[in-house]
C-alpha cells in the first residue's frame, strides 16, 4: 500500500460525491459542479491507481488520458453552463422542469400539491 | 520524511474529499463556487504529489482558472437574475424544517444505500488490484527513443496517441459550435460591462500579466517535447490570458459571424487532419509520421494546436458568460424569420412568433 492507493481511492469517493450531486441536487449549477467531481474522480482513478513507474513517477499513458481529459471537461462544463443559462432565461428558473421549477429534492420537500 | 509524506498526502486527500462534500452539501451558490474553485487548485497539488506535472498544470490553467471564472460569470448572471436563486440559504433553511414528503425520504435512503454500496464495491476493488508491473510505461520508454520526443506525456499525446488528439480538438470544435447555437443566431450579445481603464487594478494586472504569461506559454510549448509542457498546458495558459482580457473588456463576445475566430478555431483540427493525410502518404498509416520527422510534425501541430486551443477556450468563455439574457424576438435574429429556416416564407417571422405566443 502507498500513497497512491489513497488518491486512488479519494478518486472513487470523489466521483461517488459527484453522483450524490448530480442526482440529489435539482439545481443546474450543482449537477454541473457534481459532473465535474465525478470526471475529477476518474481522473485520480486513471492516473493514481495506476502501477507506478520503478523512479517513482507516473504512467504517462494515462496521463496523456487525462491531459486530454481535463480540456474535454471543460469545453462541456462549458456548454453545460450555457444551456443551464438558457433554461434559466427560457423557463425563469435555474431548474428543469420535471422538479417543478422548485430547489431541492435533497434538503427540501418536493412540490407539495396544491391544497 | 515518510511520516511527513504521508501527512501531507493524508491532509490532501481529507482537503479534497472536504471541499467536494461541502460544494455538494452547501446551499448557498457562492459558497459553492469559490469551494469549487479551490477543490481545482487542490486537485493540481495532488498531481504534484502524483508525479504528473503536466497534469498540475492544465488542472491549475484549466481546471481552475478557465472553470472557475466562467462559474463565477454564471453566478452573477444567476443571482443578477434572482437573488433568492443564487442565495438559497436563507429561505432554503426555513423551508427544510416542514415536513417531508415520505417519497422524499424513501428516495434519499435508496441513494444513500446506492452510493454507499458503489463506495464499498469501489475500495475492495482499488484494495485487491495485483501490484503487477506497469506494461505500458516500459513499452513507451522502449520507443520513446526512436521518435526524438524526450517528454513521454507529448510523445503519447502527439505521437503514439494522437488519434486521441484528434478526437479531442474535434471535440472542442463541437463544443463551440454548440455555445455559438445557443445564442440562437442573436447578432448581438450582450457585453460584459467593466472597462479596464475605469479598473486600475485590473489594468495594472493586466499589463503585467499578460507579456509574462504568453513568454511562459510560448516556453511551453517550445520545450513540450523534452520537459513537461505542451500544447494543452499552453493553451491552456493563453486561455487565462484571452479569460483575463475579457474580464478587462478588452476582448469583445464575438458571434459565429467572424470569420478570422472561426478560421483559428478549426486550425488546430485542420492541422492534425493534413499531419494525418501527409503521413498517410508518406509512410502509408494514418498519422504514424516518418522516421526523424516527428520532432517537427509534433513540433508544427503543437504550435497551432495551442492558438487554437486557447481561442476556443477564450470563446467559450466569453460567448456563454455573454448568452442574451432573454429570448431574442425573431425579428431581431433575422429580419427574415427564423436562422434556422424552419418558418421562413412570406411572412415567417410573423409565423414563429404566432407559434410562441400560443
Amino acid at each position: 500500500m502507498n500513497a497512491a492507493i489513497l488518491y486512488a481511492l479519494a478518486g472513487g469517493g470523489l466521483f461517488l460525491l459527484g453522483l450524490l450531486g448530480l442526482l440529489a441536487r435539482s439545481h443546474l449549477f450543482w449537477k454541473v459542479f457534481g459532473l465535474n467531481f465525478m470526471g475529477s474522480g476518474i481522473f485520480l482513478l486513471l492516473v493514481a491507481g495506476a502501477p507506478r513507474l520503478p523512479d517513482g513517477g507516473a504512467d504517462p499513458v494515462p496521463q496523456a488520458m487525462v491531459l486530454t481529459g481535463i480540456v474535454v471537461a471543460v469545453s462541456a462544463t462549458a456548454v453545460a453552463l450555457g444551456m443551464a443559462l438558457r433554461v434559466m432565461s427560457r423557463t425563469g428558473a435555474p431548474y428543469l422542469s420535471e422538479s417543478g421549477g422548485r430547489p431541492d429534492s435533497l434538503e427540501i420537500s418536493e412540490p407539495e400539491e396544491a391544497p | 520524511m515518510t511520516g511527513l509524506a504521508w501527512a501531507l498526502d493524508g491532509a490532501l486527500v481529507l482537503l479534497l474529499l472536504g471541499l467536494a462534500a461541502r460544494v455538494v452539501l452547501t446551499r448557498d451558490l457562492f459558497e459553492a463556487t469559490v469551494l469549487f474553485i479551490g477543490f481545482g487548485l487542490t486537485l493540481s497539488l495532488v498531481w504534484v504529489r502524483l508525479g504528473a506535472p503536466d497534469l498540475a498544470l492544465a488542472e491549475a490553467a484549466l481546471g481552475t482558472g478557465v472553470t472557475g471564472a466562467l462559474i463565477l460569470y454564471a453566478y452573477r448572471r444567476l443571482s443578477e437574475r434572482e437573488e433568492s436563486w443564487g442565495r438559497e440559504g436563507r429561505a432554503g433553511a426555513r423551508r427544510t424544517s416542514r415536513a417531508q414528503p415520505a417519497g422524499t425520504r424513501w428516495r434519499r435512503r435508496i441513494l444513500g444505500v446506492v452510493v454507499g454500496t458503489l463506495a464499498a464495491g469501489f475500495a475492495v476493488l482499488l484494495l485487491a488490484l495485483p501490484g503487477r508491473a506497469p506494461l505500458l510505461p516500459s513499452s513507451v520508454a522502449e520507443r520513446l527513443a526512436e521518435t526524438g520526443i524526450s517528454n513521454p506525456v507529448t510523445g503519447v499525446v502527439l505521437n503514439f496517441r494522437a488519434y486521441d488528439t484528434l478526437l479531442e480538438v474535434a471535440v472542442l470544435v463541437v463544443a463551440l459550435v454548440a455555445v455559438w447555437s445557443m445564442d440562437r443566431g442573436s447578432r448581438e450579445f450582450s457585453r460584459l460591462e467593466e472597462d479596464v481603464g475605469s479598473d486600475r487594478v485590473l489594468g495594472a494586472f493586466t499589463r503585467l500579466v499578460v507579456p509574462v504569461v504568453g513568454l511562459t506559454a510560448v516556453y511551453l510549448v517550445r520545450v513540450g517535447s523534452e520537459a513537461p509542457g505542451g500544447a494543452f498546458q499552453a493553451g491552456a495558459l493563453l486561455a487565462g490570458i484571452g479569460v483575463l482580457l475579457a474580464a478587462g473588456g478588452i476582448l469583445r463576445p464575438v458571434t459565429a459571424e467572424d470569420p478570422r475566430v472561426r478560421a483559428l478555431a478549426v486550425a488546430g483540427l485542420a492541422v492534425v487532419i493534413l499531419a494525418g493525410l501527409v503521413s498517410q502518404a508518406w509512410t502509408g498509416s494514418f498519422l504514424a509520421y516518418p522516421d526523424g520527422m516527428a520532432p517537427a510534425f509534433v513540433l508544427l501541430m503543437e504550435a497551432v494546436l495551442t492558438v487554437s486551443i486557447a481561442v476556443i477556450l477564450t470563446a467559450l468563455f466569453v460567448d456563454v458568460t455573454a448568452l442574451p439574457e432573454s429570448e431574442p424576438s425573431p425579428e431581431r435574429v433575422d429580419p427574415t424569420g427564423d436562422p434556422l429556416g424552419r418558418a421562413v416564407g412570406i411572412g415567417g417571422a410573423r409565423v414563429r412568433a404566432a407559434e410562441e405566443g400560443e
